[in-house]
């Protein structure tokens, strides 16, 4: 009776533990699966618990004195300011501005009609007039005809004056410049009809 | 942040050569040669355009669990600016329209406030907007507690003026709301109107704060020239006898 008992007690502990093992290793799994939702999807920015760097540092106005002499600058290049807006942001915390340059195809961007003929010499003359005027980063934005926006590139104001004196190389200048996008598909498709 | 830079580079190469070799305008041609030229510079391809598989597989995880950067604070700030000029955008586009309605004439708590509230919603940090609102306040002369809530906002504009730590942040704002009262003051002159009696007492505050803060006699005058329309009555005011 005593054996019986002890013989059905012990593989039961065993079961137990295993089960207890699984249990754990699964919510283990279910626990990194969940983090890297949370991570992927953005939650902690979405409700407001983690602002991103652009939210930390954009907090002030728009400089608008800063950002018309910037766009009269575009227009001294010659290129057509249609769906082109500019915002000159201070930069929180810092004696540093950005420039963030909208080019908008929803309200008439176009680069067939932009009047560019070299993308690095057009910008470099907004460029030299955006740093005198204590700008020391340009972001150029990129909205489709939906208004929605695929592709951001920014240069440091500095890196492409020195670029125009000689101070840098093609390449080193393409080390400095970063690109992120918006919509995959969105650009993909945009591209498309771009350079049809 | 979530960074697909080289991700989407990579992609682009491998996706888009057909159509960017085909591409025959000059500055478009040119902006491709750029592209070409990042695409090497980072390793994405080699100088043949050849894809490099180790370096797109190892950026796109990285930037597909949002741990891409560009090494810099504010670099990583404007790649991500299309978050801020989202609301930017539509603040500015809700502010121009409370302007407008403002210089209109519009009944303010019907066609202006709205506007300025959608813009104080979309970017609470902002002094500019709680500026405006305070001007449209100023005007609504059919509101009692109009020049309390304009003191409201314009000092909810200080105190965020003054949350950057820098004293060219203060006194921009108080420039930016002298200049839209000025503007304002000189658009009801041009349509034979005045301003409101609480709009001419801000202004003198205004100009007086900033010739103490720049020793400019310019706002001395400025100050000056709002305080004899206000002693002469040139401006509306509220009919309390009603």
């Amino acid at each position: 009776m005593t054996k019986k008992t002890s013989d059905n007690i012990i593989p039961t502990k065993g079961k137990a533990r295993k089960s207890r093992g699984c249990l754990i290793v699964l919510l283990i799994v279910v626990i990194i699966l969940a983090v890297g939702a949370i991570i992927i999807f953005r939650v902690p920015e979405k409700i407001g618990l983690v602002k991103s760097p652009a939210e930390k540092l954009y907090t002030q106005p728009n400089d608008a004195e800063k950002a018309a002499i910037v766009m009269e600058s575009f227009q001294a290049a010659g290129l057509n300011t249609q769906g082109v807006e500019v915002y000159v942001m201070p930069v929180a915390g810092t004696d540093h501005n950005t420039a963030l340059i909208v080019l908008d195809a929803s309200k008439g961007f176009s680069f067939n009609s932009s009047g560019i003929t070299d993308p690095i010499d057009d910008f470099i003359a907004v460029a030299v007039q955006a740093q005198q005027q204590g700008i020391n980063r340009a972001a150029v934005t990129y909205y489709d005809e939906k208004g929605k926006e695929l592709l951001t590139v920014t240069v440091p104001t500095g890196d492409v004056v020195a670029y125009s004196q000689g101070g840098l190389t093609d390449r080193q200048l393409m080390e400095n410049v970063d690109i992120g996008a918006g919509s995959l598909i969105g650009l993909i498709n945009e591209f498309r009809t771009q350079f049809k | 942040m979530i960074r697909r830079t080289l991700l989407v580079l990579s992609l682009l190469v491998l996706l888009l050569m057909p159509f960017l070799n085909s591409c025959d305008s000059g500055g478009l041609q040119q902006l491709i040669n750029w592209a070409k030229l990042w695409a090497i510079v980072h390793d994405i391809t080699d100088a043949d355009g050849a894809p490099n598989a180790g370096a797109i597989t190892r950026f796109a995880a990285g930037d597909a669990f949002g741990f891409g950067t560009t090494g810099d604070e504010e670099g990583d700030a404007a790649i991500d600016a299309a978050r801020v000029l989202d609301n930017l955008r539509k603040a500015e586009d809700a502010a121009d329209q409370g302007w407008k309605e403002l210089y209109k004439g519009s009944n303010i708590k019907e066609y202006v406030l709205p506007h300025y509230n959608q813009a104080i919603g979309l970017r609470p940090d902002d002094w500019s907007y709680r500026n405006e609102r305070g001007i449209a306040y100023l005007e609504d002369i059919n509101n009692p507690d109009n020049a309390k809530l304009a003191k409201a906002d314009f000092d909810k504009a200080a105190a965020l003026a003054k949350k950057s730590g820098k004293p060219v942040e203060y006194l921009r704002m108080l420039k930016e709301r002298e200049q839209a009262m000025a503007r304002l003051v000189q658009h009801s002159k041009e349509q034979s109107a005045y301003p409101t009696g609480d709009t001419y007492n801000e202004q003198s505050r205004t100009y007086d704060e900033l010739y103490k803060l720049t020793n400019d006699n310019t706002y001395l005058l400025l100050k000056q020239q709002a305080d004899t329309n206000i002693k002469e009555g040139y401006y509306w005011q509220r009919d309390n006898t009603k």
